[in-house]
């Protein structure tokens, strides 16, 4: 069987947008000599790693990790009893991105009808999860516990 | 204007052009301001027709630019490749031309001439600005591109010049002594093939782009047994593109790193950066360039909603492009493989491998980039490792395969784009660039082409 004959348009793909770029800049102040030291030998050889490297991407200082690992670590709440490593499924009736646990706790406190929430944490291995606060109703199903990536509460006890 | 190539006195013609594409026009321009005439010989029709163009580009290959590849970024038709380009020029600076034997001061008046005929003022030629320690700010012209296929006048009103459609040029047929081509085979699809004697003071010059020229050669062995100008086996190898990481990187940035303000004349540009010297010598004299494109600060991304919080006012979000250069290897290839075209010119293999360097030169810019922020302040980096080791892809860039040069043992034509050897045989185009920078080609091949023109014409 023949393939269809190459569209104009088959041709035209990996061509990309147009952007324009402006604004002002600022000159940093920086030693670009230190900078420099630490690439030296190039390329061909392991480098010093400088930075831990989040595995999404980002590339943060040591401090910046510990506070973004620290946002993940569960918290207690006078309205809310939480639990670690605590899947609770379904029963959702609102879903949050957040950037803490503290963040989701927060939310459902201040939603009279919050009844639970669950919280994934951002090492899930799903990054479409990651930092996700779900909401949920009064009809959820069994909670699930030992599992890392959650942290989840309850309003009226488990 | 247009003629028939079948009722036309083709010894009237001082040069004989294949393909009309933005190198050809460049080079028939020159040639007219010299007095020269010249017969462009273009394979393609005026309107683009999808079976014409599968049958002649159809080739076969492996590597990270493969079979499927090359084909799609080759337009057969009046104008060549012209009816899809983006018109992203940027000049090679004057390290890229290290292994060349010329340098950009040779070029430079060149350059100007290309940019006017792609109707750009010259600001962006020169425009360089530090950015951050270790990246100087030049963005790309992005002008509309030029497209010699929906103006056709540009090519039929030529000065001194002619152009004969559906018509191929198919083998050159050296003199014995290898010194010059006598004569030409011509393939139209309504008659014989033609066999044309070349006269006294005649020039060939193959523009047919960076697949075509090199096929030409390729396929010009009827007589010996080697082809034309691979007397040293070199025809067909530095095959080379630009590898494109589109999305590799992200940044989110403070006040401090808004891209500076262009002058009016630069006119529509991509913002980019490329490393100083300094940095490009220690990434192993591989160079790119690292678009920085506007963007929304992702509040989906945990990562990035801990990091707002550090910036004293909102942070700006850049999405990164990566272009690179793509060292020249000699067994990155075009080869003769299995069958022939419709004209007869030899089908070709490309295997074409991008190698280690480049992939690590991109990711320690990259870091170094992130590093230099970091010191910087509150501006921080994301790097896709997914985008960089896997959905690498090109340009549309072909370039290297009549790689130019001073010894026929490690190139295909000399200093002035004449194949080693043969006194009236040219080549145009970026199949002659020695290595490729992180440059779009399109405007240093028309510079290039520009000064052929000159060189045949006897005016430079
Ligand atoms: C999608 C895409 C986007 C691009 N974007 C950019 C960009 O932004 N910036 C940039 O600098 N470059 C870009 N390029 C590359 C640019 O298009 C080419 O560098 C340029 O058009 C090449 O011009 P040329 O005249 O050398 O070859 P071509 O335009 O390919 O012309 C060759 C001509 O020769 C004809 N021909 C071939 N063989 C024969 C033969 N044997 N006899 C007679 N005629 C023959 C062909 O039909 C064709 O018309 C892009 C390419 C693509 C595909």
């Amino acid at each position: 069987m023949k393939k269809a004959p190459l569209s104009r348009r088959d041709l035209l793909l990996g061509f990309t947008g147009i952007a324009v770029g402006g604004a002002v800049a600022t000159a940093v102040g920086l030693t670009f000599r230190s900078q420099i030291k630490k690439l030296v030998g190039l390329p061909g050889t392991p480098q010093d790693r400088t930075l831990p490297t989040y595995d999404d991407g980002w590339l943060l200082t040591e401090q910046e990790w510990a506070a973004f690992q620290d946002a993940d670590t569960a918290v207690t709440s006078d309205i809310l009893e939480v639990r670690d490593n605590v899947d609770i499924p379904g029963g959702d009736y609102d879903e949050l991105k957040v950037s803490s646990v503290q963040e989701c706790v927060t939310a459902c406190e201040q939603d009279s009808s919050c009844k639970a929430f669950t919280y994934a944490r951002a090492s899930h291995s799903d990054s479409g999860k990651r930092r996700a606060c779900w909401l949920k109703s009064g009809s959820t199903g069994t909670p699930v516990t030992g599992d890392s990536r959650y942290v989840s509460g309850r309003r009226d006890g488990w | 204007m247009f003629v028939n190539i079948r009722e036309i006195q083709i010894e009237k013609y001082d040069v004989i052009v294949a393909g009309s594409g933005l190198a050809a026009y460049a080079l028939v321009k020159r040639l007219a301001r010299g007095g020269k005439s010249a017969l462009i010989l273009e394979s393609g029709m005026l309107e683009y027709d999808g079976t014409l163009q599968e049958d002649f580009t159809t080739m076969f290959g492996r590597g990270h630019f493969d079979a499927q590849y090359w084909p799609l970024h080759w337009g057969r038709m009046l104008g060549g490749t012209s009816a899809f380009w983006a018109g992203w020029c940027t000049p090679l600076t004057e390290r890229n031309f290290r292994d060349w034997p010329i340098s950009r001061k040779d070029l430079d008046p060149y350059y100007l001439l290309a940019a006017g005929y792609l109707r750009r003022t010259d600001a962006f030629l020169t425009y360089d600005k530090p950015f951050v320690p270790g990246f100087d700010y030049r963005p790309l012209s992005a002008e509309p591109a030029l497209n010699l296929n929906s103006e056709p006048d540009l090519l039929e009103e030529l000065s001194l010049a002619d152009i004969a459609l559906t018509t191929t040029l198919k083998e050159l047929h050296p003199s014995d002594d290898r010194r010059s081509i006598d004569a030409i085979s011509i393939y139209t699809p309504d008659g014989p093939d033609m066999l044309v004697k070349l006269r006294e003071g005649q020039t060939v010059v193959l523009a047919a782009g960076g697949v075509g020229n090199a096929q030409i050669l390729l396929s010009s062995s009827s007589e010996s047994g080697q082809a034309v100008g691979n007397e040293e086996d070199q025809v067909g190898r530095y095959l080379m593109e630009h590898p494109h990481f589109y999305n590799c990187a992200r940044i989110l940035a403070s006040a401090d790193h808004i891209l500076p303000k262009l002058p009016e004349d630069f006119g529509i540009a991509i913002p980019a950066v490329a490393p100083d010297d300094a940095l490009y010598d220690q990434l192993g004299s591989i160079d790119l360039s690292i678009e920085l494109l506007d963007s929304d600060v992702d509040l989906d991304d945990p990562v990035e909603r801990f990091l707002v919080g550090n910036f004293t006012t909102p942070p700006i979000a850049y999405e990164l492009n990566v272009r690179s250069e793509m060292p020249p290897e000699a067994e990155n290839r075009l080869k003769v493989a299995e069958g022939h075209d419709p004209a007869g010119l030899r089908r070709l293999r490309a295997i074409c491998y991008i190698g280690t360097d480049t992939f690590r030169a991109v990711d320690s810019a990259l870091e170094f980039l992130s590093d230099t922020l970091v010191e910087a302040g509150p501006s921080r980096l994301a790097i896709r490792n997914e985008e960089i080791a896997r959905n690498v892809t090109g340009g549309g860039h072909t370039m290297g395969t009549t790689r130019m040069g001073d010894s026929p043992r490690t190139s295909v034509v000399d200093r002035d784009c004449r194949v080693h050897g043969y006194g009236n045989l040219f080549v145009a185009g970026s199949s002659v660039f020695t290595s490729g920078g992180y440059a779009n080609p399109t405007l240093t091949l028309m510079a290039l082409a520009a000064r052929l023109g000159d060189k045949i014409s006897g005016t430079s």
